[in-house]
């Protein structure tokens, strides 16, 4: 059964540009996931990010979550990580990246944090 | 139902036909008679009316005017008599002077035509006849003068008709008659049966009783015919059917209640083999009688040792079961609170001894197993010493101090008891077990089975795994009983220390490792249930569900489950990808070995037919550096050796590459056993 890997843009709010996943995310959706990334930050939006549906993230998923947000930085936007699933946060605590990725309880909450 | 016949009219109808048959042959009979007593009656009133007729003429042919005489004479005798068709007095020259028709006065007698004598018994006169034709009955008598000379004849004749008439009267009175008869004999017959068959509607009234399972009505019949003798049969029968009705109830309830007391010695003892670490304990129980006297069990304590009890109670059948399932009782309670065999022991002795009836007691042999180290603390209570055979072949057979438990009363078992303690390496194999083992003894023979036998067929069946050593000890013992019956109980634990070939000591990549692989993937190969799927990135997608089905990988909790299969994830990604490089027919098999004991642990075994490689010199990512998380590449490995706690690379030659995933999960006191 294939969980083929979705990406939702969500609606804009304010400068917040709200990104959904779905499914599996490897090395087979990194590139799709950069590029749809790319576009939000073209468009000089901040980024959130809602991992809730993503069911699987490889290593190659994770990085592609470290580049996207360094990617932001370096061009003055933000990104917030809402809403990990099991996966995702099983894959971020075995790396132990949770320091370095901002990571917030829910879109609304990663929101204002951005708006501030 | 058939259709049936009954008796009443069966006899009703066979008197029936009887009585025709004998009314008919009665009425064959009785018309002749008839026929012939009317024949004799008609002829002789013929004869008899002729002489009388003939007194009369005698005087009056001696007139000069007979008929004056004669013809009213003859009138009021034909108006008397119609059926004398033939009336006629004649003289001498034939003239006829009598004759109740006038104008036959006068004329000339002519005799009937045809005319036979008939054989009669009648006696005839001088001159007197009897005769008939083809219509008549003719007598003739003559007319006498006083002198004795003859004036003339008298004819009286009456035609057959009316005797026929005469007959037929007397027939329709005659069937009339056995009508009644007839008719009367049916309802008598019909009355007899009933009255005779009347106790038989009794008699199957109470058959059909008995039948309704009713023992205790007895048949009522007085009756002196064989219907009588057939009531008594019947309650006879009913009498003996209550008596083992009776019996067959009694030995039902002693059935069920044996088969119950069965149920239960059977429910104290394990039902299955039990694994624990790197052992393997099998037990199992011959019961000699219907309900065993021994007891064994196997428990895990809170600390995860493994608690090995066994008892024989000197006491078989019912009695024997309920003091073992006193023993398993207290067994359990107290596994988890002392921690010293012997002071368990004494405790379980303090308590036998307020409960066993005099005389009883029982010996108890418990052990409690540690089985990370393999270090076993037992203590005995009168009970066999067990049998310890190492690897290399030696036989030892530890024995602890004590007296079997209430064999006296009073606490003093106590101390007598005393902890000693082993250390099972691998390899190694204990075995306790009871009397009846040792003790078995051919019918008739002196010599028992003894322990020397038991070390040997323990030591023969010990390459088989713990389950082949107490098959062996039961076909052995059988073997020496020479098939007879077991007076005893016969109970075998068996404990084995077996050890999966694990390579090395666990650790790092490389140690020892050349000889692991091959030996890995023949287990794998041997045990089977392998996971094989096409090299792409979506086959992967089945690594889940695969793992859900493992056995211990499909226990583990949702976090260290999804952290195997972010590792194994990656290691087969790898292989997708750098090793087959887009080959879209290659496929890669996957095993899982399970290592039995607490906690999750075994290797992950990964087979596939890329090209060969080398193994990288990998060391783990700097995520502090930027320009790591930057290039958000090569993070697959670092999954792979936080999760696993060895992983390697093989060739096995002719088969293709292995990869080596040691996983070593949470014990069970929750520690992370590797920190991420």
């Amino acid at each position: 059964m294939a969980e083929a890997f979705e990406i939702t843009a969500g609606e804009s709010r304010g400068r917040a540009a709200v990104v959904r996943l779905r499914g599996r995310l490897d090395a087979g959706g990194v590139q799709a996931l950069l590029n749809h990334t790319s576009r939000v930050l073209a468009a000089e939006q901040n980024l959130v990010l809602n991992l809730s549906q993503v069911s699987f993230i490889g290593s190659s998923g994770v990085g592609a979550l470290l580049v996207t947000l360094e990617m932001f930085r370096e061009q003055g936007c933000d990104v917030r990580f809402v809403e990990l699933s099991a996966a995702v946060a099983a894959a971020i605590q075995v790396l132990n990246l949770d320091r370095f990725l901002p990571i917030e309880a829910s879109e609304d909450v990663a929101i204002s944090k951005l708006a501030a | 139902m058939k259709r049936v016949f009954s008796l009443r009219w069966i006899v009703t109808g066979v008197t029936m036909v009887l009585v025709g048959a004998s009314v008919a042959g009665v009425s064959a009979v009785y018309d002749r008679a008839a026929r012939r007593a009317i024949s004799t009656q008609v002829e002789s009133g013929l004869l008899l009316r002729a002489r009388q007729l003939a007194g009369a003429a005698s005087g009056a042919l001696l007139t000069d005017f007979p008929e004056l005489t004669l013809h009213p004479l003859l009138r009021d005798l034909r108006l008397r008599q119609p059926e004398l068709a033939l009336l006629v007095v004649h003289d001498r020259s034939g003239t006829i002077h009598g004759h109740p028709d006038v104008r036959a006065l006068g004329t000339w007698f002519t005799i009937p035509k045809g005319l036979q004598p008939v054989a009669t018994d009648e006696e005839l006169g001088r001159g007197e006849s009897l005769a008939r034709n083809r219509d008549l009955l003719v007598a003739t008598t003559p007319v006498l003068h006083p002198g004795g000379g003859v004036l003339g004849a008298v004819w009286v004749g009456i035609p057959h008709r009316h005797l026929e008439h005469l007959l037929a009267e007397a027939r329709s009175r005659q069937r009339v008659g056995f009508a009644a008869f007839a008719g009367t004999s049916m309802v008598v017959a019909l009355l007899l049966v009933s009255l005779l068959l009347r106790p038989l509607g009794e008699v199957r009234a109470g058959i059909a009783r008995i039948a309704g399972g009713d023992l205790d009505s007895p048949l009522r019949i007085r009756d002196r015919t064989e219907l009588g003798h057939l009531a008594l049969a019947v309650n006879d029968m009913a009498a003996k059917l209550k008596r083992a009705q009776a019996e067959m109830l009694e030995r039902e309830r002693l059935a069920t209640e044996m088969g119950l007391a069965r149920r239960l010695q059977r429910s104290l003892l394990p039902r299955e083999g039990r694994a624990a670490a790197q052992f393997r304990i099998e037990g199992e129980q011959w019961a000699a009688s219907e309900v065993g006297g021994d007891w064994y069990d196997v428990i895990e304590r809170e600390d995860g040792r493994v608690v090995i009890a066994i008892a024989d109670v000197s006491g078989k059948g019912l009695g024997g079961c309920l003091v073992a399932a006193m023993l398993a009782a207290l067994v359990r309670g107290l596994r988890d609170v002392e921690t010293s065999p012997a002071t368990l022991l004494a405790a379980i002795d303090r308590r036998l001894g307020e409960t066993l009836p005099p005389g009883s007691f029982v010996t108890l042999w418990y052990g409690v197993l540690d089985p990370p180290t393999g270090e076993l603390v037992f203590a005995s209570a009168g009970h066999n010493p067990p049998l310890v055979l190492r690897a290399d072949g030696r036989v030892e057979w530890p024995r602890s101090t004590g007296i079997p438990l209430a064999a006296i009363r009073g606490g003093a078992v106590a101390a007598t008891l005393r902890d000693e303690r082993l250390r099972l390496s691998p390899g190694d194999l204990l075995v306790q077990y009871t009397d009846g083992i040792n003790e078995a003894f051919v019918d008739g023979g002196d010599e028992a089975f003894g322990l020397e036998r038991l070390a040997a067929a323990a030591t023969k069946a010990a390459g088989g795994g713990a389950r082949a050593v107490v098959e062996e000890l039961h076909a052995a013992v059988n073997a020496w009983r020479g098939g007879g019956a077991a007076h005893d109980d016969e109970t075998v634990v068996v404990l084995q220390h077996q050890a999966l070939e694990a390579p090395g000591a666990g650790g790092t990549s490389g140690n020892g490792a050349a000889a692991a692989a091959p030996s890995l993937l023949a287990e794998a190969r041997r045990r089977g249930g392998s996971l094989c799927i096409p090299a792409t990135l979506t086959a992967l997608e089945s690594l889940r569900d695969w793992m859900q089905c493992q056995d211990g990988l499909g226990s583990l909790g949702r976090d260290d489950a999804a952290r195997v299969e972010l590792a194994l994830h990656e290691a087969c990604a790898n292989i997708v990808e750098h090793g087959y490089r887009g080959r879209t027919d290659a496929s890669l098999e996957l095993w899982w070995l399970a290592e039995p004991g607490a906690g999750v642990r075994g290797w992950l075994v990964i087979l596939d037919q890329a090209g060969p490689f080398r193994a990288d010199n990998w060391s783990a990512s700097d995520f502090t550096d930027p320009g790591v998380r930057r290039r958000g590449r090569g993070f697959g490995l670092d999954i792979l050796h936080r999760v696993m706690s060895d992983v390697r690379y093989e060739q096995a030659a002719a088969e293709g590459n292995v990869t080596l995933l040691r996983f070593v999960g949470t014990s069970s006191t929750g520690e992370v056993v590797r920190d991420g």
